[in-house]
């Protein structure tokens, strides 16, 4: 099963402290890699809060942990913004003047286990 | 040690009452600051974060040969770029305007894909601002695609809304396409959808000129219309959203000058802490506030943005100072930093551009170790008072030493 | 129950309602109210650790957390869930005592100079700093919830 999402990136005051003291490390990696969206998307892939779901666009693929918010509108993914999310935004001036930090379209998919 | 009023350097508010306590060289406790600035304070004691004063090739080295490396590395390159600065003081920015006009490099800062646009609307006039301290007369403050909670801690509660006693309280509101902890507590929060900004500022005005138009135009019309000054704050949501095209926001702000005879005025949200510094100094010199190229006297031009620089692979040589391109641009343009550009990075930490530049300064830190003067969001001037004495040279001197040299 | 602040009857709805009596309480409700100041904890209630009630204690642990020292209770009935606090100041600008704290030097924006107000920004975290000043400690107490109410992050609970 594949949706289209539209990722909007953020940021996040937990995520921001964390790489400040500790750097790139786990902790870090793991709040960078977290996905909220829609529960009708989740119900969509079938799949519950804590799986992991694949995005990729024409730049690469990652993979993400995703979180239920019922007030996220379906169809969007919000993320923290981080280096990670970074291997799928691109620059492309003939779309856009500026990179597509806060609209990224992607293919999320299930990952099987 | 205990010292008060420190200016915390952690985002561009700038907070200058925190209380800082050292024992030695080690700072133990952080008083008043946001979770964002006391984990940027309480960074530099990490020792294992930070860079060490030199590094040639990754090898240890003393200031002089690093200078010399980097001074021959620009001298030797044909079109240098100057990145960043947005992290240091408005001195150490005046060396390194000096030393791209030397050397005809073009130079760049975040804000070319931040919030340069609104920077240099404000200073050509044609968006209208206002400082912090004139937000007493202000009865409604607009956050138009930004959280504060998240980006700027204490902007609510120090500089906005909560430091002023007014005779009736401003009215909070936000534009938002995110529910976040800033639309939960106010009572008219717009939601948007991704790239719906463009749709609303274009129903608002319809419905100011036609009274047509939206649902959640109608209500943002009627909550200006109860408004004496209200404030916008611009986030990167709204920067991102019109794609740094602001002709139909000035268009907005001029029909609600006109037809509605409201006067709003505008404050960026700048994320790092002295962009706008650098927007400033650039602006009094060239006329424009980033992408300004000194190769044939004074150009500029999209062409020149950091982006279309590394894009093109045009730059052979960048200076990179306070930023760290590897995590923020997309990954697919950071590639092209590997292509037989030589790197030169000023950066007190170590970061992922730190670990591939041929030259690495780990300089001493602004604000905590390094004094100077700092631009605030609002344009307002802040005097930085370091608490900690140290042998690392700062932004002001390396650059200096390296405009010496060349 | 992701809900940002509970009141006792959403707690109530997730216990047994049998009214056992085992935990020490009379009622259920009552028993709530104890989770709630954090003088019970979950542990008390011998019918929620049963396979019945297994979501319920999901839910209920989800909002209690882990098991709280006493000294995490300050003298004014502050708690303070350090994990979702940012330090942005909110609850202390929204207190009569943090707002007459503030001083304005060179007619510049406030800064906080002494801490003189109930709590205080440390380490990027809030803590209570004069528990004694608050108006809940007054005589006679004066219930205000000002600054738990206005936490955006829900990171400050009165428990007492």
């Amino acid at each position: 099963m594949k949706i289209k999402l539209v990722i909007v990136t953020y940021r996040d005051a937990y995520q921001w402290a964390i790489r400040q003291t500790e750097g790139s490390e786990a902790n870090y990696q793991e709040l960078s890699s977290q996905i909220s969206m829609a529960p009708t998307d989740l119900e969509t892939l079938a799949i519950s809060e804590g799986d992991m779901i694949r995005l990729s666009d024409s730049m690469g693929a990652i993979v993400m942990k995703v979180k239920a918010d019922a007030n996220c509108p379906p169809g969007v993914g919000f993320v923290p913004v981080s280096s990670y999310i970074n291997k799928l935004t691109e620059y492309d001036p003939v779309k856009a003047q500026l990179p597509n930090f806060k609209r990224i379209e992607v293919i999320a998919e299930v990952v099987e286990a | 040690m205990s010292y008060k009023n420190l200016v915390c350097t952690g985002c561009s508010c700038l907070c200058d009452d925190i209380g800082v306590e050292q024992e030695g060289d080690v700072i133990t406790r952080v008083e008043n600051a946001c979770r964002k600035g006391a984990a940027f304070i309480y960074a530099h004691n990490i020792n294992e974060r930070r860079n060490p004063p030199c590094l040639v090739k990754g090898e240890r080295g003393d200031l002089t040969e690093a200078l010399d490396t980097a001074t021959q590395l620009l001298r030797q390159a044909k079109k240098p770029l100057i990145f960043g600065l947005d992290n240091s003081t408005l001195e150490a920015q005046a060396r390194a305007i000096e030393l791209s006009r030397t050397l005809g490099a073009t130079i760049d800062d975040c804000s070319s894909f931040c919030q340069g646009t609104v920077v240099e609307n404000i200073l050509t006039g044609t968006l209208p601002s206002c400082s912090f301290p004139q937000l007493k007369e202000a009865d409604l403050l607009v956050y138009w695609g930004s959280n504060p909670y998240h980006s700027h801690p204490r902007h609510i509660s120090r500089f906005a809304y909560y430091p002023f006693e007014r005779a009736k309280p401003a009215g909070l509101s936000c534009v938002d396409v995110r529910d976040t902890e800033l639309s939960r507590r106010c009572r008219h929060a717009f939601r948007l959808l991704p790239g719906e900004d463009r749709d609303f500022i274009i129903s608002i005005l319809t419905v100011i000129k036609e009274d047509s138009g939206r649902e959640d135009a109608r209500a943002f019309v009627e909550l200006l219309k109860k408004s004496q000054f209200p404030i916008i704050f611009v986030g990167l949501g709204l920067t991102y959203a019109l794609d740094g095209d602001f002709s139909l926001f000035q268009q907005l702000i001029e029909t609600i000058k006109n037809i509605l005879g409201i006067g709003l005025a505008v404050i960026p949200m700048a994320c790092h802490t002295n962009m706008r510094g650098l927007n400033h100094l650039l602006y009094q010199q060239t006329g424009h506030v980033n992408k300004i190229s000194f190769a044939n006297g004074i150009s500029h031009g999209p062409q020149f943005s950091f982006l279309e620089q590394v894009r093109n692979q045009e730059a052979d040589c960048i200076l990179i100072v306070g930023t760290d391109p590897y995590s923020s641009l997309p990954a697919s343009l950071a590639k092209n930093l590997n292509r037989g550009i030589s790197l030169i990075t000023l950066d007190p930490y170590i970061t992922p551009t730190s670990m591939h530049s041929t030259v690495v300064f780990g300089g001493a830190i602004s604000g905590i170790e390094a004094g100077g003067r700092v631009v605030r969001m609002d344009g307002t001037e802040v005097t930085l008072s370091p608490i900690k004495e140290t042998d690392r040279p700062s932004d002001e001197e390396i650059i200096s030493r390296l405009l010496e040299g060349v | 129950m992701t809900q940002e602040r509970i009141n006792p009857l959403q707690i109530y709805q997730l216990l047994p309602c049998t009214d056992c009596k085992a935990c020490g309480c009379e009622t259920c409700l009552a028993f709530a109210f104890e989770l709630i100041s954090r003088e019970k904890t979950l542990a008390d209630c011998p019918d929620l650790q049963k396979e019945e009630f297994s979501s319920s204690m999901e839910l209920l642990k989800e909002y209690f957390g882990e098991e709280l020292e006493e000294a995490d209770i300050a003298e004014s009935g502050h708690l303070i869930k350090q994990e979702k606090c940012v330090g942005c100041g909110d609850c202390i600008m929204v207190c009569s005592l943090g707002r007459r704290s503030r001083v304005r030097p060179r007619g510049e924006m406030p800064a906080f100079t002494e801490s003189v107000s109930v709590l205080q920004v440390i380490d990027g975290i809030i803590h209570v700093v004069n528990p004694y000043r608050c108006k809940r400690k007054a005589d006679p107490p004066e219930y205000c919830r000002a600054c738990a109410m206005r936490c955006p992050f829900g990171a400050l609970e009165l428990v007492r």
